[in-house]
């Protein structure tokens, strides 16, 4: 096939992805960048106009009302992260050492702590909501005889009833991701190592801090920055476990941006405005990433795929089966 | 000396189960109490609300009741809103997910086997993007589907549907971590065998359709699993575009939020029997597939 024939069938290949990828992708992402130096408004094409950076000047100009609550929900979001953050990653990694010990029916445990991972945020609220529900109605406030205010009022500001119940809700909702990533890199620390430590009289102590953990590192390292990522764009807990009198909190710029984008036409004129927010917060938000992706570019490349499959055909040499049950 | 030393190790390994066993136990039967309560809750009358809270099941057998679920499919002789939130789940997810297999193994195949300008810079840009947060897009592009929306005009009930289906679904078939995935895979092919078809005079259709595809499979599976639980839970998108739009169109998971937050705590048989229907394809795909996907998941490290 000619070298230009070979193109132009890339090309045409390729193309689907890159097109939707173009649409949806990076055309909303640059418009992003030009709305946020312009007063946009998408109902009213013919008033658009430039607007220099004054968007940006107003997201530090404190005085304004709305600014406020930008960083308000921006400061609520860091104190829920500082807290839930580290219970996401010392949780499951304590559940991923046990299980790693093999006791009988551990697949069933297993596959019961990652179950809620599949399950989507708005039933964790309906289930956890009722749980918690402030009335007599909610079986916490019937198991302890009590009619506690669980979901009323603002995470840290007086009252962290609400915060703790998210946390809660997040912990048993995304305990199962990080576990299941923890056991798999746990199984892959060479076990010579642990006899070895043993040998020289190390002692269980020990043996997690200067074993375990060690060779679990990398893993440790991916949890750390999706879950860190995961909750700066933390929006569904708050939206779903809330009650009427602090409707109008917000309690993260997730959920500060979504309010006013779905506020309709009375909110359409701060579209500019949103869309600097929101390029304030993605760039706080890349920070994070760009410091995962220096950590793990020490990373060595390491496919589990790849090696099953090169395993594969290598040892059978033949097309008649795919290659998939060897990846262990 | 060496056999004392055995029993040591093995009274420690026993030692080991047990105390893993305990402590997992435990773990689980915490872990199940949400689910078992809403299942329980969802059969329980509106008078066993009441008068038993603290339940999680109906207090005895004569208790049981199925009204929540009839009262939902179908009311007052008409069909309820419900069997069309998962319709509009059901199909959207699909599509989601087959056009995402297809386009992530046509740009897979290209990308590895064919040579064309601007490979190595596609794949490190889509590398570099992958550090790029979505939050940035979220508002222009909401703001765009508006100004696309107001342009053309579209106004009537059938087409601003698809319109708004179109921006739920289309947007969520290049995730680039499910591209990366199948580029990998395709990597590991050993080129002989393409080389080796391609001098028998094998064109890239069938290369693709008798060779790469059926290798894929797993890989297509684990993508298929991502993709399924991905946009099968997506809240804050569809819930974006499908603000303001009639009831009825709502996706099962958008729909569920109307029995959270506000004043709906309360009342809740209906909405757990509602959350138990929009469990049910995450389930089945969960309880045919838990290895694959953990497996799947702890290989990979990362969800898609």
């Amino acid at each position: 096939m000619s070298k230009r024939r070979e193109g132009l069938l890339a090309l045409a290949l390729i193309s689907p992805y890159l097109i939707v990828f173009l649409l949806f992708t990076l055309i909303p992402f640059l418009l992003g960048f030009v709305f946020s130096f312009m007063r946009y408004n998408p109902y009213t094409p013919g008033e658009n106009s430039f607007y220099g950076f004054n968007n940006y000047i107003n997201i530090f100009n404190f005085d304004l009302p709305i600014s406020k609550s930008f960083w308000e929900s921006f400061s609520t979001m860091l104190v829920f992260d500082v807290v839930a953050v580290p219970c996401l990653i010392v949780i499951p990694l304590v559940l991923a050492y046990f299980i790693n010990m093999h006791p009988p029916g551990y697949k069933i445990f297993r596959a019961i702590i990652f179950l809620p991972s599949v399950v989507s945020i708005t039933i964790v609220g309906i289930i956890f909501g009722n749980m918690f529900a402030g009335n007599s109605s909610g079986l916490v406030n019937a198991w302890l005889n009590t009619e506690i205010k669980w979901l009323s009022g603002k995470p840290w500001a007086g009252d962290t009833l609400r915060w703790l119940v998210m946390l809660i809700a997040s912990i048993w909702w995304q305990t199962g991701t990080n576990f299941v990533i923890f056991s798999g890199a746990l199984r892959n620390v060479p076990q010579s190592l642990y006899e070895a430590c043993e040998m020289d009289g190390g002692s269980r102590i020990q043996r997690i801090l200067y074993v375990t953990l060690p060779g679990i590192r990398s893993a440790i390292a991916v949890c750390l920055f999706n879950t860190l990522i995961g909750y700066l764009n933390l929006y569904g807990q708050p939206i779903v476990l809330n009650e009427l009198d602090n409707e109008s909190i917000f309690v993260s710029p997730m959920m500060f941006i979504q309010k006013y984008l779905t506020g309709g036409l009375a909110y359409a004129r701060q579209t500019g405005y949103i869309c600097a927010c929101a390029i304030v917060f993605g760039l706080f938000v890349m920070l994070f990433s760009i410091l995962e992706r220096r950590i793990m570019a020490e990373r060595k490349r390491k496919n589990v795929y790849t090696e099953g499959c090169k395993k594969y055909f290598l040892n059978k040499g033949s097309l008649k089966k795919e290659g998939e049950e060897e990846h262990e | 000396m060496n056999k004392k030393r055995r029993t040591k190790s093995e009274r420690t390994r026993l030692r080991e189960k047990i105390i893993s066993f305990t402590v997992l136990f435990l773990v689980s039967v915490v872990w199940v109490i949400p689910l078992l309560y809403m299942l329980g809750t969802s059969f329980k009358s509106d008078l066993e609300l009441q008068l038993h809270p603290d339940t999680l099941f109906p207090t005895s057998w004569s208790e049981w009741t199925i009204e929540h679920y009839y009262g939902f499919i179908v009311r007052d002789g008409k069909i309820d809103n419900m069997p069309l939130w998962m319709l509009n789940s059901i199909w959207s997810t699909l599509a989601t997910v087959a056009l995402t297999v297809i386009v992530d193994l046509l740009t897979a195949y290209a990308v590895v086997f064919l040579n064309f300008k601007g490979k190595n810079v596609l794949m490190k840009f889509l590398l570099l993007w992958m550090a790029v947060p979505s939050v940035i897009g979220t508002a222009p592009s909401f703001a765009l589907y508006s100004s696309i929306r107001n342009a053309l005009s579209i106004n009537g009930n059938t087409e601003t549907y698809f319109y708004i289906y179109f921006w739920i679904i289309l947007p969520g078939i290049t995730g680039i971590f499910n591209m990366l995935l199948m580029r990998n895979f395709f990597d590991s092919i050993p080129r002989d065998i393409i080389d080796s078809a391609k001098s028998d005079g094998a064109s890239n259709m069938s290369i693709f359709r008798r060779i790469v595809c059926p290798l894929a499979k797993s890989t297509i599976m684990l993508i298929i699993l991502f993709t399924f639980t991905g946009s099968w839970n997506n809240l804050l998108w569809p819930q974006l575009l499908l603000s303001g739009g009639d009831s009825y169109w709502n996706t099962i998971t958008v729909a569920l939020t109307g029995y959270t937050g506000g004043s709906a705590w309360g009342a809740n048989g209906v909405a757990m029997a509602t959350s138990v229907f929009a469990l049910i394809p995450i389930f089945v795909v969960f309880i045919i597939t838990q290895n694959k996907m953990i497996d799947g998941l702890a290989t990979t490290g990362v969800k898609g």
